[in-house]
């Protein structure tokens, strides 16, 4: 009777070990950086297909500094760095047949620290991921991040530290947070949904006006303006309500009643098909 | 926790509780041990893995890789990359990069490397200058094998009936659908086999424009669709829509090309039309399978493969073509107007020997009389 129990555990047993060599994942964990040899401006491309995405700035004198935690049955990392053209690509690359998505890509994982005495240009391409990107302190020229399926948070907790010229957010079907966008010191900010809710929010220290061009084809948009803000609004909608509490039309757009007098404007281009645009004030 | 429950059961076989546990354990351990075996400091491959997997270049030879410690003492300078199974300190200059496969590696303040500086399963503690990256790693990067040597390693026999299995589950599917078409959309079926016997050459150039024009044709509906802001949500489902519909006018085309050979093959007078059109939609289908089958068993042969798969290739292609423009002509089957118009009149049927009720019943057909 325990011989064949034996004989039977034994062959499980390895069964599984053997199974468990061939399709159980290869997680592999890596730190990856790069002292900072100047404060010239550099620009930085991440890619990352699947996972947790984390970025913040960095009180290390490292160009960036990267700690990864990937399958490599299905990736590999990336870490290139040309000195001549002052840019680094950073992140994972899906081996060859490897699909981009599964289960097991939610316990991969990125983190990312940037200078914060470097002028940026960020170029953040995510995939389905779960990222945390705080980008407040850093000093960034521009930022374009471009995700799939994806639950965003962007977050300037501190004012961005040079003028940005473009913020461009395009969202795939994605629930996206950007939470004090007033501290991204940009001139214009332009995001673009597909599905999703795309929830922004105007908080943070103003120094100058800002365009918003929003575009967002089925889901719900919301702008969260501080109450000393004055609005404009140009809308463009179909099958879309349209919440505009507090706000006067005149000449086609909507403006908030302080516009005419406060310090600092929005100015919002709005366009969004099946849903729902809605502007709230916030107070300081 | 296995050998804590073996523990529990009954005396009388203690030897065999051994056994028990001596098995499980190796289970375990065997499997084990051969991973940490694949990724431990002493495997021969430690150095493909960091040129290929970590880009360290100028890799030593195996036998001048330190076992443990190894020290670049300050004003000392070393040309080409360092590797040490143990910590590594550099206090001096490396013209090259560092590499530590069990251990730290520290560059001290003062010290210079002008390469990258990598740890497996220890730490980078970099002071100095370093003017590559500083890598930590939990273990050397794992060379994922190609696929392509395990193609190449069957051998011809097996793929000749890989070959033969994939055609023969082709075959299997078209006649699968050829009997979906034929209960559900028989009529269909007939009109484009009517149009396909009236206008033949006609089919074949209509099948070609049709061939041609199918991708402007796509361009132009999603252009058009594109013009409203309601049409650009609805491009997706139309390109959807479109390529069923292309596919589905291509099978009907075939098959009906099939059952046309496949009737032109053999004629069972005696059967029914349903059994009749089935067969001869069987054999249709067989026909023009019968040039693949035969490539397939020559996979063994590449050139006879080749030349026996371009002409099946060919037929196919023909067949699909006079098919498709049969499909496109008649409308998918319900333009039955195309067939009947140019059908020859059956004169026998017309005539009746004796005018039952004077004019109207003349002009009546047999069948109608009987």
């Amino acid at each position: 009777m325990m011989r064949p129990l034996a004989v039977v555990a034994l062959a499980s047993t390895l069964f599984v070990h053997a199974a468990g060599a061939q399709g159980s994942p290869l997680w592999r964990t890596v730190d990856i950086s790069r002292q900072l040899r100047d404060s010239l401006p550099q620009r930085i491309r991440v890619q990352y297909g699947a996972g947790r995405v984390d970025v913040r700035a960095s009180t290390d004198p490292v160009l960036y500094a990267m700690h990864l935690r990937y399958d490599e049955r299905r990736g590999a990392p990336v870490h290139r760095y040309d000195a001549a053209a002052r840019s680094a690509v950073l992140g994972i690359e899906t081996r060859d047949g490897a699909s981009r998505f599964s289960d097991r890509d939610d316990d991969g994982e990125l983190r990312l620290a940037l200078p914060a005495t470097v002028p940026l240009d960020l170029d953040l391409q995510l995939g389905g991921t779960e990222s945390r990107l705080d980008l407040g302190g850093l000093m960034l020229r521009s930022l374009r991040l471009e995700c799939g399926a994806t639950d965003a948070n962007v977050i300037f907790a501190q004012p961005n530290r040079v003028r940005m010229s473009d913020l461009t957010i395009d969202v795939g079907a994605a629930d996206l947070l950007a939470v004090h966008l007033g501290n991204a010191n940009a001139d214009q900010i332009r995001v673009n949904g597909g599905i999703g809710v795309a929830d922004l929010d105007f908080g943070g220290t103003w120094t100058h006006d800002v365009g918003v061009d929003a575009k967002l084809a089925v889901g719900k948009l919301i702008l969260r303006v501080p109450a000393d803000v004055g609005v404009r609004l140009d809308v463009q909608r179909i099958l879309a309500s349209f919440d505009h509490e507090g706000m006067v039309k005149r000449d086609g757009s909507w403006y908030s009643t302080n516009y005419d007098t406060a310090p600092h404007k929005l100015l919002v281009r709005a366009e969004t098909y099946f849903g729902q645009l809605e502007i709230q004030r916030t107070p300081r | 926790m296995p050998v804590s429950g073996a523990s529990r059961s009954p005396a009388g076989a203690p030897e065999m509780r051994s056994l028990v546990r001596t098995l499980l354990a190796l289970g375990f351990l065997i499997p084990g041990a051969a991973t940490a075996q694949r990724t431990g400091p002493d495997s021969s491959s430690d150095l493909e893995r960091l040129r290929r997997g970590e880009a360290i270049a100028n890799l030593p030879p195996v036998d001048s890789i330190a076992s443990g410690a190894r020290t670049i003492a300050a004003g000392t300078t070393v040309t080409g990359t360092v590797i040490a199974r143990g910590p590594v300190v550099v206090a001096g200059r490396v013209d090259g990069s560092v590499v530590s496969l069990a251990g730290d590696v520290t560059v001290e303040r003062g010290a210079v490397v002008t390469g990258d500086v990598l740890s497996v399963g220890g730490r980078v503690v970099a002071d100095g200058t370093v003017m590559g990256e500083l890598r930590s790693a939990s273990s050397l990067p794992t060379l994922m094998a190609a696929k392509a040597p395990a193609l190449i390693a069957r051998t011809p026999f097996q793929r000749t009936m890989d070959s033969a299995r994939m055609v023969a589950a082709t075959f299997g599917m078209l006649l699968i659908i050829a009997i979906g078409v034929l209960l559900f959309a028989g009529h269909n079926l007939d009109e484009v086999v009517n149009t396909l016997e009236l206008r033949f050459a006609r089919a074949f150039w209509a099948g070609v424009l049709g061939q041609v024009l199918l991708l402007p044709a796509l361009a132009v509906l999603i252009v058009a669709l594109a013009l409203t802001i309601i049409g650009v949500l609805l491009i997706p489902f139309a390109i959807v829509a479109y390529c069923i519909a292309a596919a589905g006018l291509l099978t009907l085309g075939f098959l009906a090309v099939a059952r046309l050979v496949g009737g032109s093959v053999r004629r069972d007078g005696e059967a029914t039309p349903r059994s009749r059109a089935l067969t001869a939609l069987a054999v249709g289908v067989a026909v023009f399978f019968v040039l693949w089958m035969v490539a397939a068993l020559l996979t063994w042969s590449p050139l006879a493969a080749t030349v026996v798969r371009a002409a099946a290739l060919a037929m196919t292609w023909a067949a699909l073509t006079l098919g498709f423009g049969a499909a496109l002509l008649s409308r998918a089957g319900t333009h039955r107007r195309v067939a009947a118009g140019a059908r020859p009149v059956e004169l026998a049927s017309w005539q009746t020997p004796t005018p039952l009720t004077g004019v109207v019943a003349a002009r009546r057909t047999l069948s109608e009389v009987r």
